[in-house]
Protein backbone atom coordinates (compact mmCIF):
# COMPACT_ATOMS: atom_id res chain seq x y z
CA UNK A 1 0.00 0.00 0.00
CA UNK A 2 1.58 3.25 -1.17
CA UNK A 3 0.91 6.47 1.05
CA UNK A 4 1.13 8.48 -1.97
CA UNK A 5 -1.90 7.52 -3.32
CA UNK A 6 -4.23 9.90 -3.61
CA UNK A 7 -7.14 8.19 -3.36
CA UNK A 8 -7.44 4.57 -2.13
CA UNK A 9 -10.86 3.38 -4.40
CA UNK A 10 -11.18 2.88 -7.65
CA UNK A 11 -14.36 2.52 -9.86
CA UNK A 12 -14.88 0.90 -13.08
CA UNK A 13 -18.03 0.44 -14.99
CA UNK A 14 -18.74 -1.94 -17.91
CA UNK A 15 -21.34 -3.09 -20.08
CA UNK A 16 -23.39 -5.87 -17.99
CA UNK A 17 -22.66 -8.61 -20.52
CA UNK A 18 -20.56 -12.16 -20.19
CA UNK A 19 -17.98 -10.84 -22.57
CA UNK A 20 -17.23 -7.87 -19.98
CA UNK A 21 -16.51 -10.12 -16.98
CA UNK A 22 -12.91 -10.99 -17.74
CA UNK A 23 -12.01 -7.45 -18.05
CA UNK A 24 -13.80 -6.83 -14.32
CA UNK A 25 -11.56 -10.03 -13.17
CA UNK A 26 -8.28 -8.54 -14.42
CA UNK A 27 -8.97 -5.51 -12.87
CA UNK A 28 -9.68 -7.12 -9.58
CA UNK A 29 -5.77 -8.46 -10.50
CA UNK A 30 -4.36 -5.73 -10.90
CA UNK A 31 -6.35 -3.78 -7.66
CA UNK A 32 -4.63 -7.12 -5.70
CA UNK A 33 -1.76 -7.03 -6.78
CA UNK A 34 -1.48 -3.52 -5.72
CA UNK A 35 -2.46 -4.32 -2.06
CA UNK A 36 -0.06 -6.82 -2.08
CA UNK A 37 -2.09 -9.91 -1.48
CA UNK A 38 -0.87 -13.11 -2.24
CA UNK A 39 -1.04 -15.41 -5.59
CA UNK A 40 -3.37 -17.73 -3.86
CA UNK A 41 -5.93 -14.50 -2.41
CA UNK A 42 -5.45 -12.64 -5.45
CA UNK A 43 -6.59 -15.63 -7.69
CA UNK A 44 -9.54 -16.25 -4.83
CA UNK A 45 -10.85 -12.72 -5.33
CA UNK A 46 -10.24 -13.14 -9.14
CA UNK A 47 -13.06 -16.71 -8.82
CA UNK A 48 -15.31 -14.72 -6.16
CA UNK A 49 -16.00 -11.56 -8.55
CA UNK A 50 -16.45 -13.74 -11.49
CA UNK A 51 -19.19 -16.24 -9.73
CA UNK A 52 -20.77 -12.37 -8.17
CA UNK A 53 -20.77 -11.11 -12.03
CA UNK A 54 -22.21 -14.25 -13.12
CA UNK A 55 -25.00 -14.19 -9.87
CA UNK A 56 -26.47 -10.77 -11.30
CA UNK A 57 -26.03 -10.85 -15.38
CA UNK A 58 -29.71 -12.98 -15.10
CA UNK A 59 -31.34 -10.64 -13.18
CA UNK A 60 -29.92 -7.17 -14.89
CA UNK A 61 -32.26 -4.46 -15.74
CA UNK A 62 -31.41 -4.50 -19.41
CA UNK A 63 -32.75 -0.40 -19.33
CA UNK A 64 -29.61 0.03 -17.63
CA UNK A 65 -26.85 -2.69 -18.36
CA UNK A 66 -24.12 -1.94 -16.97
CA UNK A 67 -22.07 -3.19 -14.11
CA UNK A 68 -20.40 -0.49 -11.48
CA UNK A 69 -17.45 -2.48 -9.40
CA UNK A 70 -15.64 -0.23 -6.68
CA UNK A 71 -12.31 -1.51 -5.36
CA UNK A 72 -11.16 -0.16 -1.61
CA UNK A 73 -7.63 -0.73 -1.19
CA UNK A 74 -7.46 -0.66 2.40
CA UNK A 75 -4.73 -1.19 4.67
CA UNK A 76 -4.65 -4.70 4.90
CA UNK A 77 -6.47 -6.29 1.87
CA UNK A 78 -9.01 -4.98 -0.29
CA UNK A 79 -12.88 -4.72 -0.61
CA UNK A 80 -14.76 -5.02 -3.75
CA UNK A 81 -18.85 -3.96 -4.57
CA UNK A 82 -20.42 -5.30 -7.22
CA UNK A 83 -23.44 -3.35 -8.40
CA UNK A 84 -26.02 -3.31 -10.84
CA UNK A 85 -29.59 -2.25 -11.26
CA UNK A 86 -31.98 -5.67 -11.69
CA UNK A 87 -35.26 -6.12 -12.65
CA UNK A 88 -38.42 -5.62 -10.55
CA UNK A 89 -38.70 -8.41 -8.10
CA UNK A 90 -36.00 -10.30 -9.32
CA UNK A 91 -32.84 -11.55 -7.30
CA UNK A 92 -29.48 -13.57 -7.16
CA UNK A 93 -29.85 -17.50 -7.53
CA UNK A 94 -28.42 -18.48 -4.12
CA UNK A 95 -29.33 -22.28 -4.90
CA UNK A 96 -26.71 -22.80 -7.67
CA UNK A 97 -23.57 -23.35 -8.31
CA UNK A 98 -22.13 -19.49 -8.14
CA UNK A 99 -23.48 -18.84 -4.89
CA UNK A 100 -22.07 -21.78 -3.76
CA UNK A 101 -18.67 -21.23 -5.26
CA UNK A 102 -18.82 -17.69 -4.14
CA UNK A 103 -19.73 -17.65 -0.48
CA UNK A 104 -16.88 -21.00 -0.20
CA UNK A 105 -14.39 -18.17 -1.50
CA UNK A 106 -15.87 -15.37 1.03
CA UNK A 107 -18.04 -16.62 3.50
CA UNK A 108 -18.67 -13.34 4.40
CA UNK A 109 -20.29 -11.77 1.24
CA UNK A 110 -22.79 -9.41 1.68
CA UNK A 111 -25.78 -8.57 -0.75
CA UNK A 112 -27.89 -5.58 -0.20
CA UNK A 113 -30.35 -3.11 -2.30
CA UNK A 114 -33.28 -4.15 -4.13
CA UNK A 115 -33.30 -2.12 -7.33
CA UNK A 116 -29.64 -1.72 -7.39
CA UNK A 117 -28.51 -4.80 -5.92
CA UNK A 118 -24.84 -4.90 -4.24
CA UNK A 119 -22.36 -7.65 -4.02
CA UNK A 120 -19.28 -7.07 -1.44
CA UNK A 121 -16.52 -9.23 -1.29
CA UNK A 122 -13.68 -8.94 0.58
CA UNK A 123 -9.94 -10.43 1.08
CA UNK A 124 -7.99 -9.86 4.07
CA UNK A 125 -3.69 -10.30 3.51
CA UNK A 126 -2.80 -13.30 6.07
CA UNK A 127 -3.19 -12.92 9.73
CA UNK A 128 -5.53 -9.63 9.27
CA UNK A 129 -9.16 -8.92 9.06
CA UNK A 130 -10.86 -5.92 7.55
CA UNK B 1 -5.29 -15.44 -19.62
CA UNK B 2 -5.22 -16.63 -23.58
CA UNK B 3 -7.95 -17.08 -25.76
CA UNK B 4 -10.52 -20.04 -25.23
CA UNK B 5 -9.62 -23.12 -27.55
CA UNK B 6 -10.73 -26.61 -27.92
CA UNK B 7 -8.68 -28.98 -30.19
CA UNK B 8 -8.67 -32.38 -30.77
CA UNK B 9 -5.63 -34.38 -30.65
CA UNK B 10 -4.58 -38.18 -31.20
CA UNK B 11 -2.48 -39.60 -28.41
CA UNK B 12 0.20 -42.09 -29.08
CA UNK B 13 -2.17 -45.06 -29.04
CA UNK B 14 -4.54 -43.80 -31.75
CA UNK B 15 -7.54 -41.98 -29.08
CA UNK B 16 -8.46 -39.06 -29.90
CA UNK B 17 -9.17 -36.21 -27.25
CA UNK B 18 -9.56 -32.39 -26.75
CA UNK B 19 -7.41 -30.55 -25.09
CA UNK B 20 -8.79 -27.32 -23.39
CA UNK B 21 -6.93 -24.49 -23.14
CA UNK B 22 -7.51 -20.29 -21.95
CA UNK B 23 -10.35 -19.70 -19.42
CA UNK B 24 -13.41 -21.66 -19.08
CA UNK B 25 -15.68 -19.01 -18.10
CA UNK B 26 -19.25 -18.25 -18.58
CA UNK B 27 -18.70 -16.73 -22.23
CA UNK B 28 -16.73 -19.96 -22.97
CA UNK B 29 -18.67 -22.70 -21.40
CA UNK B 30 -21.83 -22.96 -23.86
CA UNK B 31 -18.42 -23.00 -26.80
CA UNK B 32 -17.40 -26.32 -24.75
CA UNK B 33 -20.29 -28.10 -24.67
CA UNK B 34 -20.72 -27.65 -28.56
CA UNK B 35 -17.59 -28.78 -29.57
CA UNK B 36 -18.03 -32.12 -27.34
CA UNK B 37 -21.45 -32.64 -28.55
CA UNK B 38 -20.19 -31.92 -32.20
CA UNK B 39 -17.08 -34.08 -31.62
CA UNK B 40 -18.38 -36.48 -29.73
CA UNK B 41 -15.15 -37.21 -27.92
CA UNK B 42 -15.21 -37.79 -24.06
CA UNK B 43 -12.04 -37.37 -23.27
CA UNK B 44 -10.86 -33.86 -22.36
CA UNK B 45 -7.24 -32.81 -21.27
CA UNK B 46 -8.12 -29.59 -19.24
CA UNK B 47 -4.08 -29.53 -18.12
CA UNK B 48 -4.15 -25.89 -20.35
CA UNK B 49 -7.12 -24.31 -18.67
CA UNK B 50 -5.52 -21.31 -16.53
CA UNK B 51 -9.14 -20.32 -15.21
CA UNK B 52 -12.12 -21.82 -14.37
CA UNK B 53 -15.78 -20.69 -12.93
CA UNK B 54 -19.37 -22.02 -11.63
CA UNK B 55 -20.28 -22.00 -15.39
CA UNK B 56 -17.29 -23.86 -16.67
CA UNK B 57 -17.88 -26.28 -13.82
CA UNK B 58 -21.66 -27.11 -15.01
CA UNK B 59 -20.85 -27.32 -18.81
CA UNK B 60 -18.64 -30.52 -17.28
CA UNK B 61 -21.27 -31.53 -15.47
CA UNK B 62 -23.67 -31.06 -18.23
CA UNK B 63 -21.23 -32.97 -20.53
CA UNK B 64 -20.66 -35.75 -17.82
CA UNK B 65 -24.80 -36.32 -17.50
CA UNK B 66 -24.91 -36.41 -21.49
CA UNK B 67 -22.38 -38.88 -21.12
CA UNK B 68 -24.28 -40.75 -18.66
CA UNK B 69 -27.53 -40.53 -20.43
CA UNK B 70 -25.33 -42.56 -23.27
CA UNK B 71 -24.15 -45.10 -20.98
CA UNK B 72 -20.71 -43.48 -21.64
CA UNK B 73 -18.54 -41.45 -19.05
CA UNK B 74 -16.60 -38.01 -19.48
CA UNK B 75 -12.80 -38.71 -18.88
CA UNK B 76 -10.36 -36.13 -17.83
CA UNK B 77 -7.09 -37.36 -18.53
CA UNK B 78 -5.10 -33.87 -16.60
CA UNK B 79 -6.68 -31.38 -15.40
CA UNK B 80 -5.04 -27.40 -14.36
CA UNK B 81 -4.24 -26.11 -10.92
CA UNK B 82 -7.43 -23.93 -11.39
CA UNK B 83 -9.70 -26.77 -12.48
CA UNK B 84 -8.63 -28.60 -9.18
CA UNK B 85 -9.66 -25.54 -7.01
CA UNK B 86 -12.92 -25.18 -7.92
CA UNK B 87 -13.86 -29.06 -8.03
CA UNK B 88 -12.40 -28.26 -4.30
CA UNK B 89 -14.38 -26.06 -3.38
CA UNK B 90 -17.59 -27.38 -4.56
CA UNK B 91 -16.93 -30.91 -3.27
CA UNK B 92 -17.05 -32.47 -6.60
CA UNK B 93 -12.98 -33.71 -6.89
CA UNK B 94 -14.58 -38.04 -6.76
CA UNK B 95 -17.23 -37.13 -9.08
CA UNK B 96 -14.84 -36.74 -12.21
CA UNK B 97 -12.16 -39.10 -10.86
CA UNK B 98 -9.14 -36.49 -12.50
CA UNK B 99 -5.73 -36.31 -12.42
CA UNK B 100 -3.86 -33.31 -11.51
CA UNK B 101 -1.42 -31.91 -14.44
Amino acid sequence: MNESWPSRTVELTVPAHEDFVAAVRAQTRSMAVLTSLGVDDVEELQMAIGEAATLLLPVVDLATPFFRVEFDLVADGMRIRLRARVRPGAAIDREGLAWMLLTALDPHVAVTGTDETCIEISRARSNSRL
Amino acid sequence: MSTFEVTPHTDDSGTTYLKVSGALDLAAAPQLIQEVKESQVLRLDLSEVDFMDSTGLGALITVRNGAREKNEELELLAISRAVERVLELSGLTDVFGTSHE
